[in-house]
């Protein structure tokens, strides 16, 4: 029985070595978000370039680059407010518009600018797990009023969110540990985590329940003080598939329904958007714009 | 609980230190706890089930004690009919009786009358083809005089019950099985190395094989109309390397586990994509069935010793009722057909035992030219008959068939929708895969196997290819547990 143990403790660290150094050659770990708290909002930190990394056999491989706002861009937004000559215009959401699914150089901002053109530029202030509070919050914080175009991508969870999830949230990035910095550099544990959903899958076996609760679908606990806040600049972005018409009632008169015309539009399983999903945004509101303003669109892929 | 998830990697453990720890050195108290451990296992999926599976050890021990202590012949014959009665009734009820009762509808409503029957909302008991099949065996052996009854309750238990193999086989009989949980069972480590390599090599089929494809499977035969005959071609051969990966990966697991606690189950399959002939084909898959039909249907019915046509007609009952066992759907039946058709001819020209031989002599690394011709032709047929296995309905087996022959010969850009990417990864570990089956079958990769640092090395190379393929959903339920 010893000489069985020890066969089995070796073959899990000879295992564990291989896993590890295949993790490693290969760049298959998932890295969690480099998260800041940035003025007592919890951001992401800006400087940061890598890669996100998604699925067992690293199915999602992105490059991300966060601006000096914290927010996953190429534009630094500071630098762009004071140019003059530019058309601001603004993207809000929480993971989809985040868009670490996909290239930051390939993004929803990016894909809309290279059909518009004519000085439109874009700034993207997503975040994951974000609700209609912080839509608001950022609305409100980063002067969007001023802005040409404010889209809000929502969905029926968005609407009802009652408490800010990043927005006045910077008590929620943790201190480095050494725990958290051995996690950091261990790539078996970050991909028995991220990749694996290891945690997922234990609070599911010992039935914890998450921060986030559980999806509603009852219209009447939407937020409406929430949708106050919102400018007469404001369009809110909507999927017909994921929206039930109770909740699109409740939508100013101000809404936009994204065409999916290139498919499939996600990573199967990864419900995020992929470049296609991405590329069906960006020609929405460029035709949104184009229309509204009269501007012909440019070819672009 | 599935193999392939997290309840189990914590249950097996624990079993297995408690079983050879605690209760290793007392007989009766290490069989209690399997079978409690068993109990627990298979309430995990419902905990009413285990009333079921309870009722039916009881009247089979009853049944076969009495069997063998009655003098007269119709008194024998007459505990086994309550054995065989109260299982196949048990069958019938939770398996067939929708079906019946949804066909008997069906049938009178094309002649112009409508009945009135219900269906009932009946809940599949998992596992109920297998252990019903399995004590059914126990009273036939003791009716042939093949064994005697036991008088230990709790062996008897832990035999209709034993975890490893109670949702989805082997179908282990009595005369095999009972002895080794009568028997003290010592640990060794030898038994247990191979219990351990069979169960990740079980692990690696179900996942890096048959999760892998079942995404692909699935899309393509609930989407089949809007696919070229070149993509439909690949679902039905992803289709037959899912449910091979799928059953045998859960039996080598079953044996695997049962070699951990020192017992050894009986081979299920035996490489039967490399067979020659879909006679061999049917003595290397799913071996345990088969081998119960031939002993318990076919030569009670006379087997091959009646005149031809008789002989046919026992190859067609055994075939269809094997068919039936597998669902409740014609589907089932007809593919039971399709491979009674098939073997037939074997049987008529006296073929059906040619291909006893392994497919390459000991000296050489690959087969013959007409070997590897023999071993496609079989395995397209029995793929084309898969199709039936799979399909909802024969008519949409037919169409599917029908669509393959008669539509554009394209294979198009094909996506997974598991990823919405190629299939490229899935057919590279595929082709692994079956080198590797390859090479095991013909006993040429025993040198590494044998040598300790390079089993390790095995060991840890599919310990790591099993986790870098989990699919990132919920464990999917292997495809025979729903039998």
């Amino acid at each position: 029985m010893r000489k069985f143990v020890l066969r089995l403790v070796g073959t899990g660290f000879v295992a564990l070595i291989l896993l590890e150094t295949i993790l490693r050659i290969f760049s298959m770990a998932g890295h969690p978000r480099p998260t800041a708290n940035i003025d007592g909002d919890y951001l992401l930190r800006p400087g940061e370039t890598g890669y996100w990394i998604r699925g067992s056999a690293r199915e999602i491989v992105s490059h991300y680059t966060i601006n000096p706002q914290g927010w996953n861009s190429t534009r630094d937004y500071a630098e762009d407010l004071a140019d003059p000559q530019l058309i601001k215009n603004a993207l809000i959401g929480d993971s989809y518009i985040e868009g670490f699914h996909v290239n930051t150089a390939e993004s929803i901002a990016v894909q809309i600018e290279q059909r518009i053109g004519n000085n439109y530029i874009f700034h993207e202030f997503g975040r994951a797990e974000a609700n209609l509070v912080d839509y608001a919050e950022v609305y409100n914080k980063f002067g969007l009023a001023d802005y040409c175009y404010v889209f809000v991508l929502v969905n029926p969870y968005d609407l009802v969110g009652q408490k800010a999830a990043f927005m006045g949230r910077g008590d929620r990035r943790r201190n480095d540990s050494l725990i958290r910095t051995f996690y950091r550099n261990c790539a078996t544990m970050r991909y028995l985590n991220i990749n694996l959903g290891l945690n997922e899958v234990l609070r599911k076996l010992f039935r914890t329940t998450s921060e986030r609760g559980s999806k509603t679908s009852d219209p009447q606990q939407i937020n409406t003080k929430a949708l106050e806040k919102f400018g007469s600049n404001t369009i809110f972005l909507y999927e017909k598939e994921k929206m039930p018409d109770a909740f699109l009632r409740y939508l100013p008169d101000r809404k936009l329904q994204i065409e999916h015309e290139l498919k499939p539009i996600d990573f199967g399983f990864d419900v995020h958007w992929n470049l296609a999903g991405r590329i069906n945004c960006a020609k929405t509101i460029a035709n949104y714009i184009s229309t509204m303003e009269n501007i012909e669109m440019k070819n672009a892929r | 609980m599935l193999f392939n998830s997290l309840e189990f990697f914590l249950f097996l453990p624990t079993v297995f230190v408690l079983y050879w720890l605690v209760f290793g050195r007392n007989l009766k108290l290490q069989n209690l706890f399997v079978l409690a451990a068993s109990y627990i296992f298979y309430g995990w999926w419902d905990y009413r089930f285990l009333i079921l599976i309870v009722l039916s050890t009881a009247v089979d021990y009853f049944a076969g004690l009495n069997i063998a202590r009655r003098e007269k012949r119709i008194q024998k014959r007459a505990w086994l009919g309550i054995s065989l009665g109260f299982n196949l009734t048990l069958l019938g009820f939770f398996k067939y009786y929708n079906f019946f009762v949804a066909s008997f509808i069906e049938a009178f409503q094309g002649i112009g009358y409508q009945l009135d029957i219900r269906t009932l909302q009946i809940i599949l008991p998992v596992g109920i083809s297998f252990y019903t099949f399995q004590t059914m065996s126990y009273t036939l052996d003791i009716y042939k005089g093949k064994l005697q009854p036991t008088r230990n309750f709790i062996a008897f238990s832990t035999f209709v019950a034993f975890f490893p193999q109670l949702v989805a086989g082997p179908i282990e009989r009595a005369t095999k099985l009972l002895p080794q949980i009568l028997s003290p069972r010592r640990f060794d480590y030898q038994q247990a190395i191979k219990g351990l390599r069979l169960i990740l090599w079980g692990l690696f089929k179900k996942i890096a094989i048959a999760d892998a494809l079942a995404p692909t499977v699935n899309d393509i035969f609930e989407h089949y109309q809007d696919y070229p005959s070149g993509i439909l071609i690949l679902g039905a051969v992803c289709f037959a390397f899912q449910i091979y990966g799928d059953f045998s990966g859960y039996t080598d697991i079953a044996r695997g586990i049962a070699k951990l606690l020192g017992f050894e189950l009986m081979l299920n399959f035996d490489y039967p994509y490399f067979s020659r002939s879909v006679a061999e084909f049917w003595r290397k898959w799913h071996i345990s069935l088969s081998t119960w039909f031939r002993d318990y249907v076919y030569i009670p019915l006379g087997g091959s010793r009646v005149s031809a046509w008789k002989g046919v007609r026992n190859v067609f009952i055994v075939f269809l009722v094997s068919g039936f066992w597998h669902g409740a759907n014609w589907t089932f039946l007809m593919w039971g057909g399709v491979h009674a058709l098939l073997f037939v001819p074997f049987f008529v020209l006296g073929y059906n035992r040619v291909h006893m031989g392994p497919i390459v002599s000991e000296n050489k690394w690959l087969p013959k030219w007409s070997t590897v011709l023999q071993i496609a032709f079989t395995f397209t047929v029995v793929t084309v008959a898969w199709v039936f296995f799979r399909a909802d309905s024969i008519g949409i087996a037919f169409d599917y068939l029908r669509r393959i022959i008669s539509g554009p010969m394209e294979f198009g850009k094909y996506l997974n929708p598991y990823d919405n990417l190629p299939l490229t990864k899935e057919l590279v570990i595929l082709g692994i895969f079956i080198t590797t089956e390859y090479f095991l079958s013909t006993g040429k990769l025993n040198g590494v196997l044998n040598h300790s640092r390079g089993a390790i090395l095995v060991d840890a190379c599919l310990l790591v290819l099993i986790l870098i393929n989990i699919p990132v959903e919920k464990g999917l339920a292997f495809i025979y547990s729903q039998f």
